[in-house]
């Protein structure tokens, strides 16, 4: 029987769709590109960008001195710019981001059980300072005082992205999308729907910078950069970090499995619960630094064991007969 | 300086301070009544003192390890003398240890105050306020830690005041932009009262020797002990001797061991028998040997004081270093070969000594007498007694005359010693060396007995021209 062999071939790419750029290698993506329903900023930003307001105007003998002056365009501009040098020179940084309820503790405002929620990658603008370490005081001390430079625009994408990976819902209605928050105010502020308080970096949450095998926590925010603002708008946010402590602060399973992290902050938080290593003496050590493992073993000789305290009492001093004023606290 | 003298004075304090504010845990509380909570997390405490501690961990770890926090971190911050609580020059003490079945005496302590800072690290406030909640009110103002004084005697205990001298508060929370971190510190400074000790040692051997000396039958066998001087004139018994050593500072106690005696048997062999009396030169079971001593010296026409005290009874409290006021039971009326007790002694004195209302005799006592015979010894005679006239106690108990009674001299050439006290657990007994003294009129003898185990025990020696004590086996009938 002839066989008659067909070969079919097909060209899977996308069908060719025109993504202009203005020449600094910034892309814009697709998803402004797509959505034709959005208001005048976001039209005049592709217009602006196809159309770059130092291209060469026509020359018609006019002078363009009294033309009004789409600012708009500028600051959108600056935006892409910075945001794409960001890309491209920007150090890679893992984000720890972490739950932070003041409002749980209505009487001081504090937020106890923090939980390092989610894990992302984004990159950051650091400034980079020789390690200063000081081993005074409660043994060793990390005197880094990383200042880095977060663009917000980016941070909020890459914050997008890894909110909508973990299921977290927007606090408002996600067509409610209003992000130029400099200008408009923390309540007026809507990412797609996620507030202020879900999408902004924020003390507390956590970040390794790629060359340190350091935990950095953020220990304030702060947008107000004179230098880096750009016709009235803010685009950057500068972190203050320091090296993180172990505070209680509880990491959800998803972050610790989380192959991208690579295991980094698993061990390093909640320490108190183990951390591998065993002293002289043969105890486990929760932190390096910490004595009371070595105290409970040698008090064994030191400590007098009086007559009230029955023999088989391992732990002398935490029997209730053990200090002689012991019932003045609890027995009158 | 003495030699090399660690026993950890300061780092005991400090473990045992350590261990007062060990194991301190924090709730997360998630409610406002703070009832339920997330986690308990223990607050680690360091002794924050060293400045380049850390290196070794900054080389071995692969990543910087988080600081824990809360945490807690105690300091050192000084000592100064404390003199109001400083002893006498000349302080002693004797402690008995049961753990240890021995006598401890120590010397002057140096009580000194510890100043130390116990600071914590929080960064919130219910941290902080759990932690100031549970030091603070334990302080009213003071505790005291309970530690073992000596390592060698763990029954007895010494406390440390600890003082709570203040505390003070540093609140590091104002919320400006830096990298700074926000603290809660409280800081408890607290002030210790603790003794110091220079070296001593405790009467214990440290060099121990046994040599023996053959003189033609006899086998003597000589123990010598090693002793730092001031502790080797302090051991040393009337029968002991001290020598110089080849180290300056040190002395030879040299003590009588035993005595042996060759036996050659019908077949030649040779044996050696122990003639001296187990346990004789240091009697066992006798832990407060040394608190009375007795010193009987008699004097006669023919024979000194040698008392050295001017007096015929000598009895020395080794407790306060006191002498028992005078007690003159010599020199009184005559008694074919011995003495007479004077009218003026007070037999209540006597019955004292010889326990309580009930008879036994709570306390040993060693007698002692130091005589010269002025002819050959009879093969009896009485060195001295002592009974008690008709007495009514201070309970209204009428002792009888010659009830309470003891008198001890040679019976048939042997060294005997007889007492009797009254009450339900009367004790009557004799105690006599086992073999015969052959003595003379031209040595000065001092003999000794020593009465220990409440009365029912006791032990026979004595010296010829202030030689070596000889201990003789001591039988009780």
């Amino acid at each position: 029987m002839a066989t008659i062999t067909l070969s079919v071939s097909y060209n899977l790419r996308d069908s060719a769709t025109e993504l202009h750029n203005f020449g600094v290698g910034a892309n814009v993506s697709r998803g402004l590109w797509d959505n034709r329903d959005k208001g005048i900023l976001e039209r005049s930003e592709k217009h602006q960008i196809n159309v770059p307001e130092w291209s060469q105007q026509p020359n018609t003998g006019l002078s363009t001195y009294f033309r009004r002056h789409n600012g708009f365009k500028d600051q959108e501009r600056h935006n892409r710019v910075s945001r794409n040098f960001t890309l491209r020179q920007g150090t890679f940084v893992k984000y720890y981001a972490t739950s932070f309820d003041p409002m749980s503790d209505p009487l001081y405002h504090e937020d106890n059980n923090r939980e390092v929620q989610r894990y992302f990658d984004v990159p950051m603008i650091l400034t980079f300072q020789p390690e200063n370490e000081i081993y005074n005081r409660f043994g060793i001390q990390h005197l880094d005082e990383f200042e880095v430079h977060v663009h917000m625009s980016l941070f909020m994408e890459l914050q997008f992205a890894s909110l909508r990976r973990a299921g977290i819902l927007p606090a408002c209605d996600p067509n409610e999308h209003n992000p130029i928050w400099s200008q408009r105010g923390y309540e007026g502020f809507r990412y797609y729907g996620y507030s202020a308080q879900q999408i902004f970096p924020k003390a507390g949450d956590l970040m390794k910078i790629e060359a340190f095998d350091t935990l950095y926590e953020i220990e304030s925010v702060k947008d107000a950069a004179p230098d880096h603002q750009h016709r009235w708008r803010k685009y950057w946010w500068k972190l203050f970090l320091k090296d993180a402590m172990d505070n209680g602060k509880k990491v959800s399973t998803d972050v610790l499995n989380d192959p991208e992290q690579e295991g980094f902050i698993n061990d390093l938080l909640g320490a108190q619960s183990g951390s591998g290593l065993v002293d002289p003496l043969g105890n486990s050590i929760k932190w390096p630094f910490d004595a009371s493992c070595t105290v409970d073993q040698l008090k064994k000789d030191v400590l007098f064991r009086p007559p009230e305290v029955d023999k088989s009492v391992t732990d002398i001093s935490g029997d209730n007969n053990f200090y002689p004023c012991y019932d003045k606290f609890g027995k009158w | 300086m003495v030699p090399y003298y660690f026993v950890r004075t300061q780092e005991k304090v400090e473990i045992a301070l350590l261990d007062m504010f060990n194991n301190i845990v924090v709730n997360k509380y998630n409610d406002i009544t703070r009832t339920s909570y997330s986690q308990t997390i223990r607050v680690p405490i360091v002794i924050n003192q060293e400045k380049n501690f850390a290196n070794w961990f900054r080389n071995v770890e692969e990543k910087k390890r988080t600081m824990p926090i809360p945490i807690g971190g105690l300091r050192f911050v000084s000592k100064e003398p404390n003199n109001e609580n400083r002893t006498q020059s000349t302080y002693a003490r004797q402690i008995f240890s049961k753990a240890t079945e021995r006598w401890i005496q120590d010397i002057q302590p140096t009580p000194y105050r510890l100043t130390y800072e116990l600071e914590f690290l929080t960064d919130n406030l219910s941290d902080y306020h759990q932690i100031t909640e549970n030091i603070v009110p334990y302080f009213n103002t003071s505790r005291a830690l309970r530690i073992k004084e000596f390592d060698f005697a763990p029954d007895i205990e010494r406390k440390i005041i600890v003082y709570l001298a203040g505390t003070t508060e540093t609140f590091e929370d104002e919320l400006e932009a830096g990298s700074k971190h926000r603290f809660f510190k409280p800081k408890f400074t607290f002030r210790l009262d603790v003794d110091w000790y220079r070296p001593f040692e405790i009467p214990e051997m440290i060099k121990y020797a046994q040599m023996n000396f053959q003189i033609d039958d006899f086998m003597h066998s000589q123990q010598i002990f090693v002793y730092p001087d001031p502790i080797a004139q302090t051991e040393k018994k009337a029968w002991e001797q001290l020598s110089d050593t080849t180290r300056t500072g040190y002395s030879l106690l040299k003590t009588f061991s035993r005595s042996l005696v060759k036996e050659t048997n019908i077949d030649g062999t040779v044996t050696w028998e122990n003639i001296t009396a187990p346990d004789a030169v240091r009697p066992v079971g006798v832990p407060s040997f040394n608190l009375l001593h007795l010193d009987f010296d008699n004097d006669t026409s023919h024979e000194v004081d040698r008392s050295g005290f001017g007096r015929d009874f000598v009895a020395l409290n080794d407790n306060n270093r006191t002498f028992i006021s005078p007690l003159e039971p010599g020199n009184g009326q005559d008694t074919p070969d011995g003495y007479k007790v004077d009218p003026t002694v007070k037999w209540n004195k006597i019955l004292d000594w010889f326990g309580t209302n009930n008879g036994l005799n709570e306390s040993p006592f060693t007698f002692q007498s130091i005589l010269q015979f002025k002819n050959s010894p009879v093969p009896d005679t009485i060195f001295q007694y002592l009974l008690n006239d008709e007495t009514t106690t201070d309970t209204g108990v009428v002792i009888p005359q010659g009830e309470v009674f003891f008198d001890w001299g040679l019976i048939d050439s042997k060294l005997y010693f007889t007492f009797k006290t009254y009450g339900s657990d009367s004790l009557f007994y004799t105690f006599t060396t086992k073999n015969k003294l052959d003595l003379n009129n031209m040595d000065i003898y001092k003999f000794v007995f020593v009465l220990y185990d409440s009365g029912n025990a006791g032990t026979f020696g004595y010296t010829i021209n202030n030689g070596t004590m000889i201990a003789l086996e001591t039988m009780r009938t």
